[in-house]
């Protein structure tokens, strides 16, 4: 009955607690019980689709053992094979640390580079390449001037070039460092495209 | 007659359809990605499935979403609508082997009329004859240099899939043709998922005439009369009227019956569109290609004939005659529409996603009558995925200046704020002295963008 690989459901935070998502339309089965707990790459259900059924699994980097307990809060589906579309809930979760570990994993993070960005100039897709198997517009390195052609935005299926334009605190010449969209990327309007330095 | 209809596609046309299936009994079913979640269309279905995310190979174009989605709501038919899969016949298989009928030809007749060289292939062998150039699929831009400089440049490149000017570029030379090639596929692969290239000698100062026709399982079919569709704007068009003042009543009913027989010869069931070029030097009609779906511009055609054409496909994909001979086909009076977009005349085009606060689009302004397909109300979000049409606005009149007339009032009357909108452009050319004596092409939009007044926007940002 199982084919292919196995699918991560979405995690959602709600609020205080925890939600795990759908990560597709199909019939929901094999639902755990609540109250049950949840490590990270569980089996947590089936999702039959087109017949087929894929194993779901929890993400991974959420709660296991010696960090942060996930607890189902919420009871299972009243049907054995439940239809879920993209997104739509399967349990809430409560967390809880586990016991004897007060750890704090995050760290101040690192002071901000003293780097220069391009932003986009409109929201969309950003894509570092003219087609699929062509090289990049840039790499690193890379010299930036008047008119370099830095990568293409896609709004409403239309492909817009994005150009450097020198001014308003960007140097004439540059050097390209590195990106910061990765290809294929959905930015919004003023969100840096790549880093470069002055040359 | 089905009793759910699952609609494979967004917005305006998905609006549209479950207009129809409710008129026919028919429970509509929806399906929406993340970005039109909260989306005021969604209340058009009876219920609507989340399909993926917004960027459209994650929602509106996963075929098997889309299966999944229509058996778990219990649905028998699948309407694709028109772009993302409307044209796909392994979308069409799939919906079949899963017992699904799917609302357009079969998918063999699909892949022959839908891809656009088999089609000229079938057209030429059914007595209609295309424009000069490749023989097939282009391989690589090194081949679609040879042909080019075979049939001589200008070319246009064209994606196989396409339509509505997607994964299309003209080119004078070989570099142009060379960086094109490249740009069009990606542009194709992510509006058609296919990024096949054909080429074709370009004709400058064509006219774009199109004839809408319907044909039944049985192998009956009937033409609803012509489109003119030369008002483009990067081969997008804007303002379709029927019937086209270019064309003589003979030559209508000529070319409208030519394209009947061509559609019943080639097996074709459903509704379907054959779109031919009028030669500027000798007025011949030049078969360019066969859409096997519901176009934008149908209701054209629906207020000149009465037919709702919808309607008509859902019936036909339920496997009932066409109900309707030829004779029986009245066309009358003129009709004009024209699609409003959200994008920024004044700045290219660009496209203006966001809000829309205000939109009013008045409807009781006579001579004639006007329709207005849309799926927005004011406060509706305008989201960055997907195409930039707002609503279309369709007139219906005894005569073609009575028509012009009404869609002047109707587009002068016209409201929308939060978003840009092409307003100012329909009426430009609306009161152009080119549009007003008939005597347009596509390659003559009668009027500059650099010199639209901002006083000539009426009601937009």
């Amino acid at each position: 009955m199982s084919t292919g690989e196995d699918l991560n459901v979405i995690p959602l935070q709600k609020g205080d607690s925890l939600c795990l998502a759908s990560p597709d339309v199909g019939l929901f089965t094999r639902a755990l019980e609540q109250g049950d707990w949840v490590d990270e790459g569980q089996l947590i259900g089936l999702l039959s689709r087109l017949g087929r059924m894929t194993p779901l699994r929890a993400p991974t980097g959420f709660a296991g053992p010696g960090r942060t307990r996930a607890q189902i809060a919420s009871p299972p589906p009243e049907r054995v094979l439940t239809p879920v579309g993209y997104g739509t809930t399967l349990y809430e979760l409560v967390l809880v640390p586990d016991e004897g570990q007060g750890e704090e994993a995050s760290l101040a993070p690192d002071p901000a580079p003293a780097t220069l960005t391009v932003s986009a100039p409109q929201s969309g897709r950003f894509y570092h390449r003219p087609g699929p198997d062509s090289p990049p517009f840039l790499n690193p390195d890379d010299e930036l001037q008047e008119g370099t052609t830095l990568g293409l935005i896609e709004v409403m299926k239309t492909f817009a070039h994005v150009s450097y334009h020198p001014g308003k605190g960007l140097p004439d010449r540059a050097r390209m460092l590195a990106w910061v969209a990765e290809d294929g990327a959905e930015v919004h309007e003023g969100d840096p495209l790549l880093e470069f330095e002055p040359l | 007659m089905f009793r759910h209809l699952l609609i494979a596609n967004r917005g305006e046309v998905a609006v549209r359809i479950a207009r129809a299936a409710r008129d026919l009994g028919v429970v509509p079913i929806g399906v929406h990605s993340q970005a039109d979640a909260r989306a005021s269309w969604l209340e058009a279905f009876e219920e609507s499935v989340c399909i993926g995310t917004g960027p459209p190979e994650k929602s509106y174009l996963r075929a098997s979403a889309l299966v999944q989605a229509a058996l778990q709501t219990g649905c028998s038919a699948v309407h694709p609508g028109w772009g993302f899969l409307a044209e796909n016949a392994r979308f069409a298989a799939l919906c079949g082997q899963h017992g699904l009928t799917f609302v357009g030809p079969r998918p063999a007749v699909m892949d022959r009329m839908g891809l656009k060289w088999p089609a000229k292939r079938a057209m030429a062998a059914a007595g209609l004859m295309g424009i000069p150039g490749s023989d097939g699929i282009l391989a690589d831009a090194d081949q679609a240099a040879r042909v080019a400089s075979e049939v001589g440049y200008p070319v246009l490149l064209k994606a196989d899939a396409g339509g509505g000017g997607r994964g299309m570029r003209l080119c004078e030379d070989e570099p142009t043709l060379r960086t094109a090639f490249v740009e069009a596929r990606t542009e194709a692969r992510a509006a058609f998922g296919n990024d096949d290239m054909y080429l074709e000698s370009y004709v400058s100062g064509g006219r774009h005439v199109e004839v809408q026709v319907l044909a039944d399982a049985r192998g009956a079919a009937i033409h609803l009369g012509e489109r003119e569709c030369s008002i483009q704007r990067n081969h997008q068009k804007l303002i379709e009227e029927s019937p086209s003042p270019a064309l003589s009543p003979t030559e209508r009913t000529d070319i409208g019956l030519a394209a009947a027989a061509a559609s019943a010869q080639v097996g074709y069931c459903g509704a379907g569109t054959i779109e031919f070029l009028r030669l500027p030097t000798t007025g011949q009609l030049c078969f360019m290609e066969m859409n096997t779906r519901l176009q934008v511009e149908h209701p054209v055609s629906e207020s000149v004939s009465g037919v709702d054409i919808v309607q008509a496909q859902l019936r036909l994909a339920a496997n009932q005659p066409l109900g309707l001979t030829q004779d029986q086909v009245r066309l009358s009076g003129h009709s004009i529409e024209c699609r409003i977009n959200a994008e920024d005349v004044h700045r290219n085009f660009q496209p203006t996603p966001g809000t829309v606060r205000v939109f009013d689009l008045p409807t009781e302004v006579g001579p004639g009558q006007v329709r207005v397909d849309t799926h927005l109300r004011a406060g509706d979000e305008v989201p960055p995925q997907y195409d930039s049409l707002l609503a279309k606005v369709i007139v219906h009149a005894e005569t073609r200046d009575l028509a012009i007339e009404t869609m002047q009032r109707a587009l002068s009357g016209a409201r929308v704020e939060g978003v840009s909108t092409t307003l100012p452009l329909h009426l430009a050319v609306l009161s152009s002295p080119e549009f007003a004596s008939g005597e347009y092409d596509t390659s003559s939009l009668p009027f500059d963008p650099a010199n639209l007044e901002a006083s000539a926007s009426p009601g937009t940002d």
